[in-house]
């Protein structure tokens, strides 16, 4: 009963000390609220969303959602085409395509180096992955073209000397050169280069194609197999297909793009890193704003602590008046700090896009994230309220409301 | 004095505190408020200032005592001991028999919220509160319904002649009308004493007078037991007891 009167006089204190305190102090305070929040979510989203783009990249241009490879004993699937009909019948695919490594040296007069030559149809995989859309040069395949090869940024180097990866490319193929392909059998080839991609990505930067046509005429024992087998799923479905496809094609081994993250796990455990890092900083400006604003409003209510005091009013009750301000303030500033980060933050970064190395980076904000900054943030108001008003009614009465 | 009764409502009926330990030792006898031996000393050492230096005295119930004094003779400091807003040095204050100066924080706050009520030397409003809301809050935290906190705060602002400045805010009020507010609220909780701290000090004579005839009202025709303090030797008529200080201590106990 005493805990239900002393919460509702609080209850009553505190509204009243909000509905008629200055204006000004309530809006200031909600805004400083909403910004500590906004800032409390900006950097990790924005890493986050570095993360998110990374991974895109890796499904997009290098692993597709799920990859198909070879079983334990065989070098390659013997059946493409079938394994990729099957794919594409199955619900939650999107689309499917086969390729086969054909190639590992690719040279350009007396420059040489050693990058997979893939042997592709086009179209198809231009449904899979989105290297055809990012060709600089030039242009992507077509279909039946059997003396055209498309190389990566990072073979044909393009003259562009700003590339880290341009003293180990060819470094100035364009469009129009040719450029020999040392094929698996031993035999060279030579191919016309039709476009230039680059993807902004270095695993998938470094990759040259050719037609399974011009394959087929090269090696004509290449038939129907392939080395790997490329699906796009719908996100989220990647393990759901896998086990489907297994239960079709048993004797083939099936990797989602999260088994083979490798590529990027250096990069992304130090995104994390440099997230939760930055994280705790936020915490801590958080938590020191909120307490100065706290104090400096329990500064200005000493005299009114005195005076509630000596009328008789509970410790307690005063003390969770000013417990129970402080969360009104942080949920008030938690409303208008999602307000603010969703309908202008988010909206203006994707508008205006971070470059960075691996792309255009946007703000990546979960509902779980705004959910636990919130809570983060109305358990460093309870705390920043709680310390200094608890210190606020130990002050002898008198002293309160006369010093 | 029209319009005031003592409530029959269970939360101003302070039964908790009726209840021992805090039941009086001599309930038989017509003692409100008693000090003895009250020694309050600021500082230490070379500095040490003895604002009251072994005060006694006692006031009986539905006296109107006033405390009386120049400036510097102690008179708010004793105040404060015996409305318990601060500890003495020394000493004991005894109200209704029980020696409160022996109970921890707690149970002080217990008391000055049910039994005795304060009205300060400057305007003690909260800034926030209407002056309606300033003279019910203290029944509110003993957990009085809004409406009869409501009911009771009108009426008592009736009886300081302030209807109808129920819904204002102190800033939007005369200095005499937020002391007459301060008296309000120290009726609310039906304290059986009310402690005034110089509490016409920062008023002019017509808001003097009514703020006196307010604190004399409630004596006489309520019986509540009211200690104030003055400077001002007209005050002594408002007065059924008088204690003069000079230095700290009683130069004329009127017992």
């Amino acid at each position: 009963m005493r805990l239900v009167q002393t919460i509702r006089t609080a209850a009553f204190l505190a509204a009243q000390a909000l509905v008629r305190g200055p204006l000004g102090v309530l809006v200031m305070t909600i805004a400083m609220m909403s910004l500590v929040y906004v800032q409390l979510l900006f950097i990790p989203s924005l890493i986050q969303g570095a993360i998110d783009q990374v991974e895109s990249q890796l499904i997009n241009t290098t692993t597709s959602s799920v990859q198909i490879s070879p079983g334990p004993d065989d070098k390659v699937i013997a059946d493409a085409a079938g394994v990729v009909a099957s794919a594409r019948g199955v619900s939650g695919v999107e689309a499917a395509t086969a390729a086969l490594r054909v190639g590992s040296e690719v040279a350009s007069g007396a420059t040489s180096g050693t990058w997979p030559v893939l042997a592709t149809e086009p179209e198809s995989y231009g449904e899979v992955f989105t290297t055809p859309s990012n060709v600089i040069e030039g242009d992507w395949l077509a279909t039946g073209d059997r003396d055209g090869i498309v190389l990566g940024i990072g073979i044909a180097g393009a003259g562009d000397t700003s590339r880290g990866t341009y003293r180990s490319s060819l470094r100035s193929v364009h469009v129009g050169d040719a450029v020999d392909v040392t094929l698996l059998d031993g035999t060279k080839a030579t191919f016309s280069v039709r476009g230039i991609y680059r993807n902004n990505f270095e695993p998938s930067d470094s990759r040259a194609f050719i037609t399974r046509d011009a394959a087929a005429e090269l090696l004509p024992s290449v038939g129907d197999i392939a080395t790997s087998v490329s699906i796009r799923t719908t996100r989220g479905d990647e393990q759901a297909v896998v086990d489907r496809l297994q239960a079709e094609h048993n004797d083939l081994t099936y990797e989602t793009w999260l088994d083979l993250r490798v590529v990027i796990d250096n990069q992304t455990e130090s995104f994390n890193l440099i997230k939760e890092i930055l994280r705790v900083v936020s915490l801590l400006v958080a938590a020191v704003t909120v307490t100065i604003v706290t104090y400096v409003d329990l500064v200005g209510k000493r005299r009114t602590i005195g005076i509630e005091r000596a009328i008789g009013i509970r410790s307690n009750a005063i003390v969770w008046s000013y417990v129970l301000k402080a969360m009104a303030y942080a949920l008030a500033g938690t409303a208008v700090g999602i307000a603010l980060y969703l309908g202008v933050v988010v909206p203006f970064i994707d508008r205006h896009p971070f470059s960075f190395p691996t792309g255009e980076v946007t703000l990546s904000v979960s509902r779980g994230q705004l959910r636990s900054d919130a809570a983060v943030l109305m358990v460093v108001a309870v705390a920043s309220a709680l310390l200094p008003a608890l210190r606020s009614v130990r002050v002898r009465i008198l002293d309160a409301i006369w010093k | 004095m029209s319009g005031v009764e003592r409530t029959t409502n269970p939360a101003m009926n302070h039964g908790d505190m009726r209840d021992a330990p805090l039941r009086g030792r001599n309930p038989g006898e017509n003692v409100a408020l008693e000090g003895i031996g009250l020694r309050k000393i600021y500082g230490t050492g070379q500095a040490a200032v003895r604002a009251i230096d072994d005060v006694s005295l006692r006031v009986e119930r539905g006296e109107m005592s006033c405390v009386m004094g120049k400036s510097g003779s102690g008179k708010s400091t004793l105040l404060h001991q015996l409305g318990l807003l601060d500890h003495p040095t020394e000493g004991s204050v005894i109200i209704d028999g029980v020696e409160a100066t022996a109970l921890p924080e707690r149970e002080r706050g217990r008391l000055r919220l049910e039994r005795l009520g304060y009205v300060f030397q400057e305007y003690a409003l909260l800034p926030e509160l209407t002056a309606e809301q300033n003279v019910y809050l203290p029944a509110h935290m003993l957990g009085m319904s809004r409406q009869d906190c409501r009911h009771r705060a009108r009426d008592l602002l009736e009886l300081v002649g302030l209807a109808g400045r129920a819904r204002h805010r102190p800033g939007e009020m005369s200095g005499g009308e937020q002391q007459r507010v301060a008296i309000a609220r120290a009726l609310m909780n039906e304290p059986e004493i009310v402690f005034a701290d110089e509490p016409t000090a920062s008023l002019d004579t017509l808001s003097t007078k009514t703020v006196m005839n307010a604190l004399t009202e409630l004596n006489r025709d309520l019986g509540v037991t009211v200690v104030f303090v003055s400077h001002d030797p007209d005050h002594r008529k408002y007065a059924t007891s008088l204690v003069f200080l000079r230095d700290g201590r009683i130069v004329e106990p009127y017992f």
